[in-house]
This record gives structure tokens, sequence and C-alpha cells, in this order.
């Protein structure tokens, strides 16, 4: 049995395997050498690793996998539970899951209501029912009617459809919520939407209403189990299929398949950024032609400098025209000194950017320091561990040179 | 004069590992010496402080955490401003990711980190959703509906079973989109949230790409940008907090100042070096 390990001292033991870390990493600006190496193979394997686990649990599993190989079902109602309702009572003897489930009698009570189910139903494709009868009624049906009040329109709607009790013993009923049911109204919620997919939330109640041939037959229902169900998506199976293609570049023989996958790739792309283009820049360059006159003083002058770069920079990069004549060659010029201050100021901004990634490690490394000293002491410490692993480094370096014989 | 003028020559081939040496040193004592500097917040900052500030109660706002380790000194203090922003005004927020697995897990720490002090609870005050690459069509899909899109949390949970949830299901309940990342992942963003599904959109980005965004902000396509770390120390500036972005940009200003003189002295050590002069130095 592994020692147990108090969480403080867990976390501190992860601090200064970070520190260590952090410090060895930094040992590259003094030159090249194996400690930097061995700590930089470790940071790549741990990141592609991270990625790994996380594209696999985050991604593939509960994505890809998880709904092709599940039904993704949600719970309407399990029927564990005593009912406080007339001509039905919990039965723990017969039961398909759980504890038990609800015997109803329809000659007592032929409308049952259920209210206390869930509102929310995501977007469910079919509702999976479990349904148990004692004796065959050839004309009987029952009338099953989901309620609710869509929270888009705000007004009642319902779906319905009928069950037959043309059998005995238990039964499950997939009932596919577009083809099997009769909609009143407005259900499903106006916005959200998925392929086939639709929304159905604000439920309010089920209602199972038997006819007149099951209420004078005598039947006894049994209801337990009862599942708002999206399926099994078996066509994402293709997926894999179509993600196999673009490994068979790796088999000379089969090397062209992987162009159809990347065809489709491509296709789907260039499609994409048409409508990326006109969604993203058109609103740009819509922006891009401000008024000079006919505005307040600040603001002209502001649009003149914006709309005279927008104009040299774009003067440089038009190539139509040879740049002699000096209508040209001069906003050219001018927008080529424009585009250098631009990248100047891109530079000055990633050296700020450099400056603010070793800041965060100080504040890791000083602030963030366990110890329980004051800050000048913690900098004193990292300065010390600091110079044993830049002392490391130089004699790392100096074993390699003297290994190639450079003095 | 001469054997200044000489040091200066001189001066343009020392070793670069003093330089390093040097902006270390300036970038490490204003830290230790816990120095303080104003920071006067510019109309970007102001802009997404406004933006958070005007979230409805009975939205979410989406946190983008398109980020990861390796620019986690910039982003990471934008990101712990802004959370503390929205924990103060009592807003529930929605963490994803659509470029970085490990930006979630980094904005998930922060948050349960500063929630602590503000009594926030996961699942009723903030939900992870994890990492769902796919660029654009996802974030389209997630607009749809996010049930359909991210079936769990990262923590497995249906978000069904997640009481901040059943209030979430598509765009429409999400009033603000706050995006943090040193990579080019807006255009998604404002092709679906901003473009189609009229969400509107702040941006914690990296010093490098700032110069980048200025287009989306005069567009309005972007509401607000916190640029860097000085976005990061302003936004706390506004929130009148001492974070790292505060703590952070002394250091930046000295090691500025120190890389501006070196700038000076080389280019003087240059320029005399190149003087008729220069033969006798």
């Amino acid at each position: 049995m592994l020692p147990t390990i108090a969480e403080d001292r867990l976390l501190a033991a992860i601090y200064w395997l970070g520190a260590f870390c952090t410090l060895g990493i930094l040992t590259i600006l003094y030159a090249e050498n194996r400690l930097y190496r061995l700590l930089e193979h470790f940071f790549i394997g741990l990141a592609v690793g991270y990625g790994l686990f996380i594209a696999i649990r985050d991604v593939l599993e509960p994505v890809w996998w998880r709904a092709m190989m599940t039904e993704s079902s949600g719970v309407i109602a399990n029927f564990d539970k005593s009912p406080n309702l007339k001509g039905v009572v919990l039965d723990r003897t017969i039961k398909r899951e759980g504890d038990g489930a609800w015997r109803w009698s329809p000659r007592e009570s032929p409308r049952l209501l259920l209210t206390k189910v869930p509102t929310d139903w995501g977007a469910p494709n079919y509702l999976r029912l479990w349904l148990r009868s004692d004796k065959i009624v050839p004309d009987g049906m029952l009338t099953l009617r989901i309620r609710l009040r869509n929270p888009d329109t705000q007004k009642e709607a319902s779906l319905t459809t009928q069950l037959p009790t043309n059998f005995v013993g238990w039964r499950e009923f997939l009932l596919d919520l577009r083809r099997d049911f009769h909609i009143t109204g407005e259900p499903y919620r106006r916005f959200e939407k998925v392929g086939r997919y639709r929304v159905l939330s604000g439920v309010t109640a089920l209602e199972l209403v038997a006819n007149p041939a099951v209420q004078q037959a005598g039947v006894v229902i049994h209801l337990d189990d009862w599942r708002h169900c999206i399926g099994y998506r078996w066509w994402w199976a293709f997926a894999f299929v179509w993600g196999l293609l673009f490994y068979t570049v790796l088999i000379p023989r089969f090397a062209w398949m992987s162009r159809m996958a990347l065809s489709v790739l491509m296709g789907l792309g260039a499609g994409y950024t048409f409508k990326a283009f006109v969604l993203e820049a058109g609103p740009q360059i819509y922006s891009s032609i401000k008024p000079v006159f006919g505005v307040p003083f600040k603001t002209a002058v502001n649009n003149a400098i914006f709309v005279t770069v927008l104009l040299c920079v774009m003067t440089y990069f038009f190539f139509s025209i040879e740049h002699r004549h000096p209508a040209i060659r001069a906003p050219a010029r001018l927008g080529r000194w424009l585009l250098m201050l631009t990248f100047g100021i891109v530079f000055g901004n990633t050296v700020m950017g450099r400056f603010s990634l070793f800041i965060g490690r100080l504040d890791f490394l000083i602030l963030q320091n366990p110890l329980t000293i004051s800050v000048a002491w913690k900098a004193l410490l990292v300065i010390a561990i600091a110079f044993a692993l830049f002392f490391l480094a130089y004699l790392s370096v100096r074993w390699e040179r003297q290994k190639q014989g450079v003095t | 004069m001469d054997d200044f003028a000489r040091w200066l020559v001189r001066f343009q081939d020392i070793d670069r590992r003093y330089i390093y040496l040097a902006v270390a040193a300036a970038l490490t004592l204003p830290i230790v010496l816990q120095l303080r500097m104003p920071q006067i917040p510019t109309p970007p900052t102001q802009a997404a402080f406004k933006a958070v500030e005007n979230v409805p109660d009975e939205k979410v706002v989406l946190i983008a955490a398109d980020f990861d380790t390796g620019t986690v000194g910039e982003n990471g203090p934008q990101l712990r401003a802004v959370l503390e922003h929205l924990m103060r005004r009592k807003k529930k927020f929605v963490i994803l990711s659509l470029i970085a697995p490990q930006g979630v897990t980094i904005a998930e720490l922060y948050a349960r980190t500063i929630g602590e002090k503000h009594g926030y609870k996961y699942g009723r005050d903030y939900v992870n959703l994890g990492y769902l690459p796919g660029g654009a069509p996802t974030l389209e899909r997630m607009g749809r509906s996010v049930w359909e899109t991210f079936p769990t949390d990262t923590k497995r949970i249906p978000l069904s079973e997640l009481p901040m949830m059943r209030q979430v299901r598509s765009a429409q309940d999400i009033s603000l989109v706050a995006i943090f990342t040193g990579s080019g992942v807006l255009p998604a963003y404002v092709q679906t949230f901003w473009a189609q599904f009229k969400v509107p959109l702040i941006e914690g980005c990296t010093g490098i790409i700032v110069p980048e965004l200025f287009p989306y902000m005069e567009a309005k396509q972007l509401v607000g940008i916190l640029p860097g770390l000085k976005g990061a120390a302003e936004y706390e500036a506004l929130l009148q907090q001492n974070g790292l972005g505060m703590r952070g940009m002394v250091a930046q200003s000295v090691a500025h100042a120190l890389v501006i003189i070196l700038i000076l002295l080389g280019n003087l050590g240059m320029w005399l070096s190149r003087r008729p002069s220069a033969q006798r130095l």
C-alpha cells in the first residue's frame, strides 16, 4: 500500500518541481545544454500527452464514442416511489428496473396524470416506455399525451399518441416523436435546432387515458422506466472510416485515398471561408469608409489620418501600375514607412509579451512560493537555486566541448 | 570623453548574456520590492469593463479560455481580473475552449480559487464545458443548442443535471463572450456569436496581437480589448484591486526603460564606430 501524503506537502512538492523545471528551462539563456534539453523534452512530452488525454476524454469519448454506442437517454419517471394517485399503487414484486413499478387499475381511475416529470427534455428523438398488461384487450387503447408550455411562445402545446393493449406481460414501446405522435400547437423551441433534433422544454405533465374497452376489461397495467432518448447515432461510425483515410498516405498503394478525405475537408473549408469573409471582413470594409467633412474637428482629423494611412498602404501593395509616377511613388513610399512603423509596434508588443511571460514566472517563483518567509528571502532562495542550475548548465556545456575537442 | 566613446563602441560587442542578466534583474527587483505605480485605464479596457458591468442577471457570460501555459503570463492576469469582476457582481459564467485543452483547466482553477472568496459553487454559479475543437462550426452549433453540442461538462455530469445549465440552452441565454487568447481564434467568434447570434464580444489578448484587433474594434465586432499585461493592470485599476497586472507593470516599465537605454547606447556606439575618427578609438 502506498504511504499517505498530506495534501499541503504534495502541493509543495508539485510547486518545487515546477520551480526546478522553470529555472532549468531558463538555463537556455546561458547556452544550449543537457539540462535544458532534458526538461524541454519533458515539457513537450507532458503537453502532448495531456493534449491527447483531453482529446480522448473531452472530445472523442463523450461527443463521438458515447453518442454512437449508447442510447443517451434521460429519465422521465422510474416509478420507484409510492404515488398519491387514485387507482395506482406501488408494486415491489412486479417490476422492470429499480425498486418497483406502478400498478394502475384503469377501471378505478381511467385517467392518469403525471405532473412530477422533468421539464427539460433536451432534444429527444424517441420515447422508451415499459408497460405491462395482465391480459389482452383487443379493442383496448391507451392515449398518451405529453403536455407542455412552450417557453418561446408561452402557449400550451401537446404531443399525442395511441398505445394498443393487445399484449400480455412487459412490453417496450419505442415511440418516434416525429412519426408516432400527433402534434397540437407548437411544442418545439423556436431557436434551438440541430439537424433533425429539436428541443422540447417546458413539459408540464404526461397524461395516460384508457379507452372504454380497457376500463370495462378490468385489466391491470404496470408502468416502469420511462425515458426520453436521443438514440444510437450509429452513422457516426463513418467518421472513423473517413478519418482513417487520412492515414492511407502512409501506404503508397492506397495513398490516393487520402486525397478524397483531404478534398472534402478543403471543400468544406473553402465553402465556409466565403461565408466567413462576408461576415467578418464586410463590416470592417464598411467601417473603413469614414467621413472627413461634416463631422467634429477632432473626428475629422482622426478620420483623415486613418484614410491617408489606408490609401498609402494600399498603394504600396498595388502592383498593376509601376511605381514610377510621383503620384504613385510618393504614397507608396509613405505606405512602406507606415508599415514599418506598424511592424515596430508589433515588435514592441512582442517584447512586452515576453517580459509578461517572465513576470508570470517570477510571480510563480517568488510570490506563490509556499514557504513562510519574507519575499526577499524567497527571492534569494530562487536566485541560489538558479545559480546552482546555471552552474550545472555550465558544467554540461564544458563537458560537451571537451568531448568534442573544442576549447 | 574618448574613454566613454571607446566604451560605447565596445558596448556593441557585449555578450548578450549580460543583457539577459540586466533585464532579469530589472524585472525581478520591482517584484521583490513590490513597487506600485498608478494605471490610467485606456478606452478599450474601459469598454471591456463596461461590457462586463452591463451583463444582465438572467444571462450568463461565456469565458473562452483559448490559451495555454505558453501565454498564461498575459492571459492569466486578464482572466483573473474579469472573473473577480464577474464574481463581485454575482454573474454566472460558462468556461470552454476551442483550441487549448490546458485553457479550460487553468480557467477552472482560477474560478475555484477566486470563487472560494465569493462563495461561488460549481454547477450553480459556473460550469466548465471543456475543450471542443472545430472552430466556427462548433460555435455555430453551440449557439443553436448548448446541450446538443456539449452533452456533459468536464466532470461527465449531463448538462440537464447542472442547475445553472437548465437556463442556458442557446446563444440567446449568453449575454457576453469574453475571449482570452494568444492566437487568432477571434474570427470564429465574430462569424458566429457576433454576426449570427448578436452577442457582444470582448477579448483579452497577448501584446503581440493587439494591433490586429483594432480593425475589429473599429467595426464594433469587438466591444472591448484587454491588451496584454497592461490590459490586466488597467482592469485591476478599475476594480481597485492589486493583482499580478498591477504588480507586473512596474517591472515592465523598468525593463522597458532599460531596453530603451540599451538601444540608445547601442545606436550611439554604432554611430561613433562609423565616424571617420573611429579608427582612433
